[in-house]
């Protein structure tokens, strides 16, 4: 029984640090499979997934529930990414404090079940925009993709310079700068929630979390749960000291299974082995009277913690940052001006509105996108998909025979398209803008729009005396952003990507009959 | 205090003195074609048929006196190919890695002490370095493949002689290597009309987006003087005739086993134009701006009749 703990530690290690790795593998060195078999288990995404497609891929949370059902919330302490790294801070917190307060706290039952209400209500009416903030598989993903990888990548990039100095070409500089935006919105919400655990344990797994909700609703009915031996205990206390979830009351000798996060401290702490998961029965310990669900003032909390969740926003509202040197290369006042109407959503994700109300924004897309067209949107889909991914076509263009981010999206807000599929997907449409391309002010030929075009949906007609100037078939254009990233003008570009708010299928490109070649001898 | 005889007399020194500076690397160029000239006795040896572009290679680099002529014996080797999309060899993107890997066999058994090989790709890098079937070449053969994917790898050089161009950020190997060998794939191009040995050299530099901003014809002309390549190899055995230079499907590839061999890259150019006028509008060599221009700069022979091919079918 005492090996629970340690097992529990050994399990939630390995694979918190797998989730590591995946979230921050800029060599693209971990196969895909492994992420699809770490986010299977994740119950909010693969809830969300099942949700999506039905099928065989998002049953994890089956799983997990059914574990739930057995021995009460063994997500929340061996697989919860952020369980464990709250765990981190609860350790360190009991370590400095010496003298250990009594835990035994009050349940916020009332606050709990609200925020499930209204994430399960929001879910059904507008979509992921609540849970975008609360999914504790999302808020760790974005804080290793944004915040953690940013002096990974810092330190890689200058070890990599350095080692290009003396001609050592192993390692290579990635060069994905992580949004300002991303790190800040990812650090402040993960911060908050240690900050929390800190110093009063796992509340934020009690009170807040939807996942925690929904399965302390199971675990209300588990069947095997932790138990004292009223005969056994000599009620010395320690396990209420150790519980960091402030369940157990040793003076009832009660343990309330709903907010028990199946941590095991109490089982090796127990110096006489009175403590054990078993099976439950009146006669041990008697659970604490449920206490009822004050619907009154459900609604009264729900606003409350809705404003609350307001107030965290401020500091992610700030523009995107751009580069610090704004490049310029043509007279902006001369420039013909446009607005993007809509910023384009991944292939794969059906439309705008679908996009925005299925994603967590968990950022495991945007940690693998190869190119790092992907990445996490301030305002540019408005309020509703903070951190979602968006097409930057500053950063990159979507390759065309590329299909990770559908493959490995473990919501499946992005869906899974074979790669024929994908490739007629259009997300967005190209739009030339001659008034700023290089051929028609400076009377020069240009033309890497077109060059990077793979339908060829930017082909190059005869302008005025033997020059070439970009058109764009929008019929065969995927919208993968190549010729708007390729396009060398500054500040505003010559070519640009207007996304689709309903994603369509691009015509395949017709295929011109090859011209006969006679090849029979040298042509000089 | 100058008089004004002496102000005009010190300007006209000044503007000798300068005249004579530019014309300089014109002289000091004229030995170098000359030699090459004596060695082999023709500008551009271009060779069709065989059953792989590794046939007409080996026919050719002996016709050409031997590896051993272009490398310094434990001398390092820069072998630039083209491998700038994501797209596997059928498609002819990318040079052939079959030719590529023949190449640096012959650079290690010629004494090279070290081939490198980079591409500053269009295309995501890794992808286009593992799809292009170069990867594997360089692995089997022992060649290390380089990144190119971040402004780490470039030392800013001044460009004396070009007349846009005055400057580039360039590949530090490009610049160390004691021999550089380019290797450009055959293609259309939509912009420029043709891409083969001036234009890979684009893969050499990191800011592309200036050349295509100010004049991309004169760019090319212009960085073709900053360090000639010790031997063009010019990959037309998959040639793309159209939807260049990355391409559609496979009916824009033309199975047509040329190869070119040349130290004079803008012969190496003009003749691979012509192999492209066969499917296209081309005339002359002379309708791709930069291969006009590099003629002109006195860079290499681009008038056809003027260029000594010794002509080998297989």
């Amino acid at each position: 029984m005492k090996a629970l703990k340690p097992l529990r530690i050994a399990v939630s290690f390995i694979l918190t640090f797998l989730l590591l790795l995946v979230f921050a593998d800029y060599y693209r060195m971990i196969p895909q499979q492994l992420s699809s078999i770490l986010t299977y288990f994740q119950f909010i995404p693969s809830l969300l997934s099942f949700i999506v497609t039905l099928s065989s891929e998002g049953t994890g949370f089956i799983l997990i529930a059914g574990l739930t059902f057995l021995a009460g919330r063994i997500y929340c302490s061996f697989i919860c990414p952020l369980g464990f790294s709250q765990d981190i801070f609860i350790h360190t917190g009991n370590k400095i404090r010496k003298k250990k307060s009594p835990w035994y706290s009050k349940s916020h039952n009332c606050l709990f079940y609200s925020v499930l209400t209204i994430s399960v209500l929001s879910m059904i009416y507008s979509g992921t925009i609540i849970i975008i903030w609360l999914d504790p598989f999302s808020i760790f993903g974005r804080f290793i993709s944004y915040t953690v990888s940013y002096p990974l990548i810092e330190i890689n990039n200058t070890l990599t310079s350095v080692l290009i100095k003396h001609n050592i070409f192993a390692f290579h500089s990635i060069n994905i700068r992580p949004s300002t935006a991303g790190i800040i919105f990812s650090i402040s919400l993960y911060s908050l929630i240690m900050i929390i655990s800190f110093f009063k344990g796992r509340i934020y797994c009690n009170s807040i979390c939807p996942a925690g909700a929904a399965l302390s609703l199971i675990s209300k009915f588990s069947y095997f749960r932790i138990m004292i031996d009223r005969e056994k205990c000599i009620r010395c206390g320690r396990c209420e000291d150790i519980c960091k979830s402030g369940c157990i009351d040793y003076n009832k000798w009660s343990v309330d299974s709903s907010r028990c996060v199946s941590c095991f401290n109490c089982i090796s702490k127990c110096p006489n082995g009175s403590i054990s998961l078993s099976r439950f029965n009146n006669y041990k310990s008697k659970p604490e009277s449920l206490s009822s669900n004050n619907s009154a003032g459900g609604a009264e909390i729900s606003r409350l913690s809705f404003l609350s969740g307001l107030l965290l926003m401020p500091g992610v509202l700030s523009p995107k940052e751009n580069n610090s040197t704004v490049l310029i290369y043509q007279e902006p006042l001369k420039q013909k001006h446009y607005n993007r109407m809509q910023f384009s959503t991944p292939p794969g994700s059906g439309s705008v509105q679908s996009f925005n109300s299925r994603c967590t924004s968990c950022s495991l897309c945007i940690s693998a996108c190869p190119t790092s067209v992907l990445q996490p949107a301030v305002l540019q889909y408005g309020i509703h998909g903070i951190m979602q991914p968006f097409m930057d076509f500053s950063s990159g263009f979507c390759n065309y025979d590329c299909t990770i981010c559908g493959d490995i999206c473990p919501t499946d807000a992005i869906k899974k398209h074979s790669l024929d599929d994908k490739r007629k997907i259009q997300t967005g449409k190209s739009i030339f803008v001659i008034e700023n391309c290089v051929t028609y002010t400076n009377g020069t030929d240009c033309g890497a729009c077109s060059e990077h075009c793979p339908t060829k949906a930017v082909h190059m007609i005869p302008f005025r005396k033997n020059l070439v100037i970009p058109e764009v078939n929008q019929a065969i254009c995927t919208g993968c952003g190549a010729c708007e990233y390729a396009c060398p003008v500054r500040p505003l570009k010559a070519i640009y990507v207007e996304g689709n708010k309903q994603h369509l299928t691009a015509k395949l490109p017709e295929v011109k009959a090859k011209p006969a070649v006679k090849d029979t001898d040298f042509p000089f | 205090m100058l008089t004004r005889k002496e102000l005009i007399q010190s300007m006209r020194d000044s503007l000798s003195f300068s005249f004579l500076f530019l014309l300089l690397p014109s002289f000091l160029r004229k030995p170098f074609t000359a030699e090459a000239q004596t060695k082999t006795g023709f500008d551009l040896l271009a060779l069709r048929g065989g059953n792989s572009p590794v046939d007409l290679f080996k026919k050719g680099i002996s016709e050409m006196g031997g590896m051993q002529r272009f490398i310094k014996k434990g001398g390092s080797v820069l072998i630039k190919p083209n491998i700038g999309w994501d797209r596997s060899p059928e498609y002819g993107a990318n040079t052939n890695p079959d030719l590529v890997e023949a190449v640096i066999k012959e650079c290690y058994n010629s004494g090279a002490s070290k081939v490198y090989i980079f591409d500053h790709t269009c295309d995501q890098w890794q992808n286009c370095y593992k799809k292009s079937g170069i990867q594997n070449a360089a692995a089997r053969t022992g060649a290390e493949l380089v990144p190119a994917s971040s402004v780490d790898y470039y030392i800013r050089k001044p460009l004396p002689n070009g007349k846009i161009l005055k400057e580039v950020l360039v590949h530090k190997l490009f610049l160390q290597c004691d021999t550089v060998i380019n290797i450009p794939v055959l293609k259309h191009h939509s912009s420029t009309g043709l891409t083969a040995s001036m234009k890979n050299l684009m893969g050499v530099v990191w800011d592309r987006g200036e050349w295509h901003r100010r004049d991309l014809h004169q760019c090319i002309a212009d960085f073709s003087t900053f360090r000639k390549s010790d031997l063009v190899i010019i990959d037309g055995w998959r040639v793309m005739t159209r939807n260049g230079p990355r391409g559609y499907g496979l009916s824009d590839v033309e199975n047509m086993k040329y190869l070119f061999l040349s130290t004079d890259p803008v012969a190496a150019d003009a003749a691979s134009a012509m192999v492209l006028a066969k499917t296209s509008g081309l005339k002359s060599p002379s309708d791709i701006r930069y291969i006009k221009l590099a003629g002109e700069m006195g860079l290499g022979k681009s008038d056809l009749s003027k260029i000594n091919i010794k002509r080998i079918t297989i």
